[in-house]
């Protein structure tokens, strides 16, 4: 089974390209990730993620395909 | 980022080992089999038992036909479009088609359950499907419960309407006969003939007449012309003539004919029977009428284009003002006589919005307490007929090679990049929701150009094609083999199951590439010492991938096919097909296992611990994967796509992402990963993805099932999946809980071993002892 720190802190994190991610909250952002404001236990982030991130198409993609 | 306690040398040597940036054309999938197809337009592309079946030249203008149609019908960049085909040509054309057209297409497995295929076409909003001609019915009865699906186009039928589904007449009428003639009144009447399942007694079967009959009396009012279609032993015939002012019925056998002229002629009656098919009641019968019937006859129609013309003559015989009555409909939603015709009330209300002489619409479902067996989860329909020439459009259009057909054959007009999505495939999820891997066209152009340099894929190559549009090695296997000017040999879905006639065709014909999970090759290679080797040179290349290989079956592969070069791939479909290789040569006896290898062409691996730092060589971590190969996510799944794509701490490009494979492995010292299998409980057996919480999710939704838990199994024939459930129902039998599975998952996820037991046993931790429960002797048969 897998093992997981459910507790563990986590941040949500975003890249240029809008796409959403977690990032353990200890940790320093990887390169081109930004903090979006949201910290909080794993479950808490990624239901963040949900409301937040509704189109998961890269910015780029996305404008090109609704021009 | 920390790389924890691990040595500087060794971040430096996965560092190297990882160092597999290498340009490569970023350009869209068809691009590239376009720009063969330029090279070498008089090769074959696409071969089949009967030979060549397309050059490069003419898949290109036919699936560029497809996408000029697809265009027409409004399909275009950023589209999904479902494919529910089976190994056919036209399959082929109509993924080149999709892509064209700028769409993703999504493939689905006609083998799935059609509740399956439903859902998943649903959770996409697919609005257009391409479908094989023997998946028209499937879709003919999943469309219904999709708003968004509107469009269908079947490229294998070459007229401008789908055509009506032939009867045999004969049989037919024999088997009519042979039911009206029984001598027990209920057999007669069409009932009890199954030999298991529910004996409806004489009660039963009244309360469905009298319901046909109250129906039609409600509808009639006094007197009344009345035409009945299929009336059989005549059930409804003999309650209902008496009481009105004409009566007509048609049926093709003569056995029922004879039974209610007899009947009349007793009861000095006065009814009009006609010997025929239902089909043919226009010209066999004069109206008008003010009620035509068709009682539990719907079911035995051949197809949903046969009974659209039956309607169209009953609705020409009925007066305006008068109706259709569709006794005892089976909604597909039932799960009820598979194979006969089941019509959802949706589609109903489709007609009547749709135009012609269909004004209105009665739907009666019926109370199933009323109705025993079967009977209570069917339902009545009343058609109005009116004056006709309302011209509204229906909701939705079936589109036919004949349409594609008048379309041109240059190219459409480029409209995706290499960043849109070119397809999405489905693996199993853990909250029981398959997941829509979505994948960019540059990720495949990137893989397509690894494996067709490093193995020098050219036209003089040909690939039989083994394996489900479903699952992604056939993305390489078409487009990889097409791209590289070579052909694809197609195998019909009844002839891939024949591992004999398989090995036929590896020696027959001029296949150089064999591209399959180990399982599909491990049943064929069997049959290599059962005959004398004939034209085992001309296969050159064996790609496996998907699952284990099993340590003697390299050595077994060489021996019979001396030419073959022996590739282990892994990587996983969010990173594109495959990510890392292996060129098996000699085994070494002491591995535990094939080596998993090393990444390709622009992929990365990195073997990370809980907190995400590097383990050092030799330690076994979690596996992720990042790179030029990665997925964009999965449809419509923000969370689950942040949670498996988290940021790539060593990537050299801003904003990089990577895969949690969910996989373990380490590095060995000389550079390859070992695979250490699954993390959590997604596992592999022949080859498929299957994710055993899934199972439970579906196993627990059974109203008599308390707990379940769904288990692997070594067995001396590999691994099997073992389902034991604890149920407070002393009746429940594992046969009963195989069909409820059978209805609801693919049949690769129903367990071979269910079990149902009173209570699970308990280990010293206080969780279910799954090893314990392994043990539990199996009986014989039933609980």
């Amino acid at each position: 089974m897998e093992q997981r720190d459910d507790e563990a802190i986590h941040k949500v994190v975003m890249n240029d390209e809008e796409q959403h991610s977690i990032w353990p909250a200890e940790h320093q952002n990887p390169l081109g990730w930004h903090d979006v404001g949201m910290q909080g236990r794993r479950e808490e982030c990624l239901s963040y993620v949900n409301q937040h991130w509704t189109d998961i198409r890269p910015r780029g993609l996305r404008r090109g395909v609704d021009r | 980022m920390s790389n924890g306690s691990t040595p500087a040398a060794d971040v430096e040597r996965i560092a190297r080992w990882n160092s597999t940036t290498r340009p490569f054309r970023r350009t869209t999938i068809h691009e590239l089999v376009t720009e063969a197809a330029a090279s070498v337009p008089d090769r074959p592309a696409l071969v089949s038992g009967s030979g060549v079946v397309a050059t490069h030249a003419e898949l290109e203008r036919a699936s560029n036909q497809v996408a000029h149609q697809l265009r027409a019908m409004g399909v275009g960049r950023g589209a999904l479009v479902g494919l529910l085909s089976e190994h056919v040509p036209q399959a082929v054309v109509a993924m080149l088609g999709i892509l064209k057209s700028g769409a993703a297409y999504v493939p689905l497995d006609p083998a799935w359950p059609i509740a399956r295929v439903q859902s998943l076409l649903g959770q996409l909003e697919v609005a257009c499907v391409l479908a094989g001609r023997a998946q028209l019915r499937m879709l003919f009865e999943v469309q219904w419960a999709l708003p968004r699906l509107r469009d269908v186009l079947c490229l294998e039928v070459e007229t401008a309407e789908l055509p009506v589904e032939p009867i045999d007449r004969g049989a037919v009428r024999e088997l009519w006969d042979l039911i009206t003639g029984a001598d027990d009144p209920l057999k007669a009447a069409g009932f009890n003939f199954r030999a298991s399942g529910y004996r409806y007694t004489p009660s039963d079967v009244a309360a469905y007449r009298d319901r046909v009959v109250g129906l039609a009396r409600w509808w009639l009012g006094s007197g009344g012309r009345v035409l009945e279609v299929g009336f059989g032993s005549g059930l409804v015939l003999q309650a209902l003539a008496p009481s009105v002012d004409r009566y007509v019925g048609i049926d093709p056998s003569v056995g029922g004919l004879e039974r209610n002229r007899a009947w009349a002629a007793d009861e000095a009656v006065e009814v009009e029977l006609v010997e025929g098919f239902a089909d043919e009641v226009a010209a066999k019968v004069t109206g008008p009428f003010d009620l035509a019937v068709l009682a539990s006859t719907l079911q035995f129609f051949p197809g949903p284009r046969y009974f659209e013309v039956v309607l169209e003559q009953l609705v020409s015989l009925v007066v305006p003002g008068g109706a259709v009555l569709l006794a005892d409909v089976i909604d597909p939603s039932s799960g009820q006589a598979q194979g006969g015709l089941r019509v959802p009330p949706a589609y109903f209300k489709d007609l009547v919005a749709g135009a012609g002489k269909v004004a209105g619409l009665e739907v009666h479902q019926r109370d199933p307490g009323a109705f025993a067996g079967e009977l209570g989860a069917r339902y009545d329909v009343v058609l109005l007929v009116g004056a006709g020439g309302r011209q509204e459009e229906r909701s939705r259009r079936w589109w036919t090679g004949w349409h594609v057909a008048r379309q041109p054959h240059d190219p459409p007009k480029p409209d995706a990049t290499p960043e849109d999505v070119s397809y999405v495939i489905f693996t199993s999820g853990s909250t029981g929701i398959p997941k829509g891997v979505m994948v960019r066209h540059e990720a495949v152009a990137n893989l397509i150009d690894w494996v067709n340099r490093t193995y020098e894929i050219g036209p003089a190559d040909q690939l039989l094609l083994v394996t489900s549009f479903c699952f992604d090695l056939s993305v390489y296997d078409i487009f990889g083999i097409l791209a590289a000017g070579g052909s694809i040999r197609m195998v019909g879905d009844d002839q891939l199951q024949e591992p004999d006639l398989l090995l036929n065709l590896l020696e027959r014909e001029e296949i150089t590439f064999w591209d399959s999970a180990p399982a599909a090759l491990a049943v064929v290679l069997p049959f290599t010492t059962l005959r004398a080797p004939r034209g085992r040179n001309t296969l050159r290349l064996v790609f496996l991938s998907g699952d284990w290989i099993p340590l003697g079956m390299p050595e077994e592969v060489r021996n019979q096919f001396p030419r073959a070069r022996i590739v282990a791939l892994g990587g996983a479909t969010e990173a594109t097909v495959w990510s890392n290789f292996f060129e098996v040569h000699a085994v070494d006896p002491a591995w535990p296992s094939i080596p998993y290898g090393r990444p390709i062409q622009n992929a990365r691996y990195y073997v990370l611990d809980d907190a995400l730092r590097m383990c050092p060589i030799g330690v076994a971590g979690d596996l992720y994967i990042a790179g030029a190969c990665l997925a964009l996510g999965y449809v419509g799944d923000p969370a689950t796509t942040a949670e498996r794509f988290p940021p790539d701490p060593w990537s050299a490009t801003s904003g990089g992402r990577m895969y949690r494979t969910g996989d373990r492995a380490r590095w060995l010292p000389d550079g390859n990963l070992q695979f250490l299998g699954r993390l959590d409980r997604q596992v592999k057996i022949r080859g498929y993805r299957i994710e055993l919480d899934e199972i439970e999710v579906h196993l627990n939704q059974q109203p008599a099932v308390r707990a379940s838990v769904v288990l692997v199994e070594p067995t001396r024939h590999g691994p099997r999946l073992a389902a034991f459930v604890t149920s407070h129902d002393r009746e429940l039998t594992s046969g009963e809980l195989r069909r409820f599975l059978a209805r609801r998952l693919p049949e690769y996820m129903v367990p071979n071993r269910i079990q149902v037991l009173e209570q699970f046993p308990v280990g010293p931790t206080g969780k279910i002892d799954r090893r314990a429960l392994l043990a539990i002797e199996q009986p014989p048969r039933g609980r």
